[in-house]
């Protein structure tokens, strides 16, 4: 008897989340967005399109916080709202030139692992023409929000690569290097996009 | 009186000489017997001082407490590779651990399960960070092989990105660097595992890392084991080892047992190595200076004989030696033969003039005093630190003073004996050079006294710097393994010997302590049990769980199952080869990367074309390591809050008594190798805690009672030296004359010590009374001749001054010998003997005539005798 008792708990509880409370809701929303952006043909449309999308999807102070380590917790609230709008740019710029065009790919969500209370891995598969890639995105949940901080392609964390380049170039250039770094990559993902 | 008993000893000795050194060989024997059966040395140098200071019961108190600290081994592994450091300590301290029956304690405080799980929360923030940008340059490698854990992912990922170029990571060329040792490795033979974890805390460092094993050798019925059993067993252990990366670091031994092992054994080492060279020093003094086989062999002979007597004595009355008094046994071969090389010369300069038997008593008359006279002063020399509470130095004190009285009673016996039965020694004719010298002297001895009384102000200028060196460590030989490894530890901060103990009744006392002993000039630092929990660990923790985030997809990776075999891993192999070929034949900028790359190429080259179990075994040194490594992360990135109780037992047992009390631990602000910093230190602290013990109160205590002693035994050499001159002499100004050399002597020693940059220390304020001791025979023989004819031509001339040089040089010989020691106690005396001697033996032959002529009032009254028959 308790047992049906505790089921129904489980499921009053269980209907009473918010849509977005689901991990797996920003990724599938982030994921029907990107097939949007393919198709949406030109560099410019592609960055507007992506900017609500990353806006909405992506945790860039979580971001911001673990790329940059103990500076950023050192570092001038100026500076911090500063590199936090351009590393939103640096994934929306990387994002547009990676994705230009819509050759029939399609996303798969494989399935999802919790890692703490407000942490969480969601697995996904994208299918193009040519390849198979594992991306899987890391969730944090913040306000009952669940937004991505990291993504996976085929075991490389994005992250993990932010954190290396940056710490090395604080360590040697300061803050200023790193918002000279970040805004050199938006401009060799637009010049990228434009070469092709 | 001793003029009859040495006319009737010497005429009892003459008529039956075989009898009488046939009853010496008896004795002889039986003391070499004795000698050599009872012959024991005191390891424990803590006994050479008296004992019942207040300083020494603190100390027994603090080891009661804390057994833990006391007469403690430390094995001390090091090297520049973590995990060879830590994996060969922990394998040794498992060895240890089964010689329960030899060691009581055996503890490697960083190689406890706790340490492996908490590792990360004792380094610094920003080491911790660093850590996290480290494990981000290798998260690429690090979920490949916990997504493969084969080559699969991880070679799949290599070839991708050379082939792919513009974005390979910027820690690319560390990683294949990484994995061509591994091939290189594997190939010849060596095979070592990756070792990952080093690679993960990688902090940009080159520090040697040091681990080190506490060990406590059992006690078996209250007595511990001897210190050289429980040396050779941990070597022994050791030298058994066997593990893989064992030449990838280095094992030593150090801390107190060590310590004091090695001073024994580098004392025997010294006096032994100094023995014989002094005995071969001595055979070529005997040879240039006396040229006469039979001499050489009389003085020889006395001298052996001698030494074997004082041996037996030794080992009759004060039982055993200490480090310090088994130099006098080196000591003996230059003193003991002094007084058959007075007795030898003048008999030779006597036998030309007079029979046989007239010769040997008179020489017997004529020497046998002096060299009584002087037997006894030099005796009296090493007694001065009888009463002290010095008990090594009074030790040594008791041997000696017995050796030169044996050595005086053998010389006035074999001598006469041994002359008594072979033919007459070859008569000398005079050198030459002593008339020239006699001359000269003569001519400039006002010069001379001059020159002297300038060189006095001079040196005493000079000597006034010279200082005590309180370190009861400075004595041990500074080259040992257990020195060097100690001072070494010293200077990078792995253990701080110089701090204070104090053992507060709880932890609240400890903390009232604590805050006053901080507002103290001269503490720097004080550690409670508290303060050995981890700081900062909100932020640490902070930091640690980035490492999760940056670090997740290896730690949640989903393994792939699909087929892998030999044909797999060799087609990997293949393609990675390949890759790198391509990659290499465009230009690369990068002249680091290019150099990786072409490693990774000439390396896999011969993976390829290696059997099968060669790649086996390859991937198994890549894989395996990464696994194991990876699983200790995950749990070391996870650690959560750590308490004091949260410590390990046996680390806890070291902070706090089973009964509650702690340790409170206080370091100076200053370099308290300088004695005025030392005394500020000790006594501040002492102001606020009485009861504190460590090496600075320990060195103060003992540097104390030494350096008193040394004041009070250098006041008694010189008043019973003094007085013994006014009674034999029966002049007075003769007495201060033969008085001025000495304390020149004495202040030249002084600023020796300062310009060598070779304090007082310990074993060497023996120096000071011995040179009064010593030095005032040559002072003696030589008034005593002047007296005979007071002109010192005929004096410089007469075989006096040749004895007083020959007797002198030997005794130089020996000491000098003593400069070749290894144990920094002996070496001192050594060498401050040498200086000392010589100096004296310049002044004894050079200013004393020249004193004596001018000043001494003989001088007169035989000018008045003499006056009238010119």
């Amino acid at each position: 008897m308790s047992r049906t008792l505790f089921a129904c708990l489980f499921l009053a509880f269980n209907f009473n989340l918010p849509a977005l409370a689901e991990p797996t809701a920003p990724v599938i929303e982030f994921h029907e967005g990107l097939i949007g952006v393919m198709k949406s043909g030109s560099y410019a449309g592609r960055i507007q399109l992506l900017t609500t999308m990353v806006e909405r999807s992506f945790d860039t102070g979580t971001i911001a916080r673990i790329a940059l380590g103990r500076n950023w917790r050192k570092m001038e609230e100026g500076n911090k709202v500063t590199i936090r709008a351009l590393l939103g740019e640096v994934i929306v710029s990387s994002y547009a030139s990676r994705f230009p065009a819509y050759t029939q790919q399609y996303f798969e969500i494989l399935s999802q692992k919790p890692i703490k209370p407000n942490r969480v891995i969601v697995r996904t598969r994208l299918h193009t023409d040519a390849e198979i890639v594992d991306l899987d995105y890391q969730l944090i949940q913040r306000d009952g929000q669940w937004r991505i901080f990291d993504v996976a392609a085929n075991g490389v964390s994005d992250l993990s690569l932010k954190r290396a380049t940056y710490s090395a170039t604080i360590k040697s250039r300061g803050v200023a290097g790193v918002i000279e770094e970040l805004r050199q990559t938006i401009k060799d993902n637009r010049d990228k996009a434009n070469l092709r | 009186m001793y003029r009859n008993f040495l006319i009737s000893w010497t005429g009892f000795v003459i008529s039956r000489p075989r009898q009488v050194l046939g009853a010496i060989t008896i004795i002889t024997l039986a003391a070499l017997y004795i000698a050599v059966t009872q012959f024991s040395i005191n390891s424990d140098t803590s006994r050479l001082i008296r004992q019942d200071t207040h300083w020494k019961q603190v100390y027994d108190r603090f080891t009661k407490v804390f057994p833990q600290y006391a007469n403690n081994t430390y094995v001390v592994v090091s090297g520049k590779t973590p995990s060879a450091v830590s994996n060969v300590s922990r394998a040794l301290e498992k060895q240890l651990e089964k010689k329960t029956e030899s060691f009581q304690l055996v503890y490697g405080p960083a190689n406890s399960e706790f340490m492996d799980d908490h590792a990360l929360l004792f380094l610094p923030p920003d080491d911790l960070d660093s850590l996290v940008s480290n494990l981000a340059e290798a998260q690429p490698f690090l979920t490949s092989i916990a997504r493969d854990p084969n080559l699969r992912g991880l070679f799949s990922l290599l070839t991708n990105a050379l082939n792919e170029n513009e974005a390979l990571p910027g820690s690319m060329s560390r990683f294949t660097n990484l994995l061509s040792d591994a091939i290189d490795s594997t190939l010849d033979g060596q095979s070592l595992p990756v070792a990952w974890r080093d690679e993960m805390l990688n902090l940009d460092r080159d520090d040697t890392l040091y681990n080190i094993i506490f060990i406590q050798g059992r006690q078996n019925f209250g007595e511990s084991l001897p210190n050289a059993k429980i040396i050779q067993e941990i070597r022994s252990v050791i030298d058994a080892l066997e593990h893989a990366q064992k030449s990838q670091v280095e094992i030593r031994l150090t801390g107190q047992i060590p310590l004091d092992h090695g001073e024994i054994e580098s004392a025997m080492e010294s006096a032994s190595l100094a023995g014989a060279m002094a005995a071969v020093l001595l055979l070529l003094v005997l040879i240039f200076g006396v040229r006469s086989l039979r001499i050489i062999l009389a003085t020889y002979l006395t001298m052996m004989i001698g030494l074997i007597w004082t041996a037996a004595y030794a080992a009759l009355t004060v039982g055993q030696y200490n480090t310090i008094s088994i130099v006098f046994l080196v000591m003996f071969i230059g003193l003991g033969v002094d007084f058959a090389i007075h007795l030898s010369l003048r008999y030779q300069e006597a036998i030309g003039s007079q029979p046989k038997k007239d010769a040997l008593l008179s020489t017997s008359l004529k020497v046998g005093p002096a060299i009584s006279l002087c037997g006894f002063t030099s005796a009296l020399g090493f007694l001065a630190f009888v009463p002290t509470e010095y008990l090594g130095l009074a030790e040594l004190g008791i041997i000696s003073g017995g050796g030169m009285i044996i050595a005086v009673a053998v010389s006035l016996t074999v001598i006469p004996a041994f002359f008594a039965i072979v033919d007459e020694p070859d008569h000398l004719p005079r050198p030459v050079y002593l008339s020239v010298l006699s001359d000269l002297l003569y001519r400039y001895r006002k010069a001379v006294v001059v020159m002297t009384f300038a060189v006095a102000g001079l040196v005493t200028y000079v000597a006034k710097d010279a200082y005590f060196d309180y370190s009861t460590l400075s004595l041990k030989d500074q080259n040992s393994e257990a020195m060097t490894t100690f001072r070494e530890l010293q200077q990078e901060d792995v253990i701080t010997e110089y701090a204070i103990s104090y053992v507060a009744a709880d932890m609240a006392a400890a903390e009232r302590v604590k805050k006053k002993l901080l507002q103290l000039d001269s503490v720097s630092e004080v550690m409670i049990p508290q303060d050995y929990v981890p700081d900062d660990q909100e932020e640490k923790l902070t930091i640690l769980e980035d490492a999760q985030i940056i670090l997740a997809s290896a730690f949640y990776a989903e393994v792939n199952h699909a087929a892998y075999g030999d044909l797999e891993r060799d087609e990997l192999i293949q393609q990675l080869l390949a890759a790198s070929e391509v990659f290499l034949r465009t230009p690369v900028a990068d002249a680091e990367l290019k150099q990786a790359i072409e490693r990774l190429h000439r390396s896999l080259g011969k993976l390829a074309i290696s059997d099968t179990h060669i790649q086996q075994a390859f991937e198994t040194n890549v894989i395996a390591p990464a696994l194991k490594d990876l699983a200790w992360l995950e749990n070391a990135v996870s650690t959560g809050q750590v308490e004091l109780g949260d410590l390990p037992e046996k680390f806890r047992r070291r902070l706090v008594s089973e009964h509650g009390e702690v340790v409170v631990t206080i370091t100076p602000r200053e370099d308290i190798v300088d004695v005025t910093a030392l005394r500020r230190f000790t006594r501040e602290v002492q102001s606020i805690v009485e009861d504190a013990t460590g090496r600075p109160v320990v060195d103060l205590g003992v540097g104390e009672i030494v350096v008193t002693a040394f004041q009070q035994a250098t006041a008694i050499a010189v008043t019973s030296i003094m007085v013994v001159l006014l009674l034999a002499l029966r002049s007075f100004v003769d007495a201060i004359l033969v008085f001025i050399p000495l304390t020149l002597t004495a202040m030249i020693t002084f600023a020796t010590s300062v310009m060598i940059d070779l304090p007082l220390n310990m074993a060497n304020v023996i120096v000071v009374p011995l040179i009064f001791g010593l030095g005032v025979d040559s002072g003696i023989h030589v008034v005593q001749r002047f007296r005979e004819s007071p002109d010192i031509r005929d004096l410089v001339k007469s075989s006096t001054p040749r004895a007083v040089f020959l007797s002198t040089l030997t005794t130089l010989g020996t000491f000098g010998a003593l400069c070749f020691s290894s144990h920094q106690g002996i070496y001192s005396i050594g060498v401050l003997l040498t200086f000392a001697l010589s100096s004296l033996m310049v002044l004894t032959l050079v200013s004393l005539p020249a004193l004596l002529s001018v000043f001494s009032p003989v001088r007169l009254a035989a000018r008045v005798q003499v006056e009238p028959t010119l």
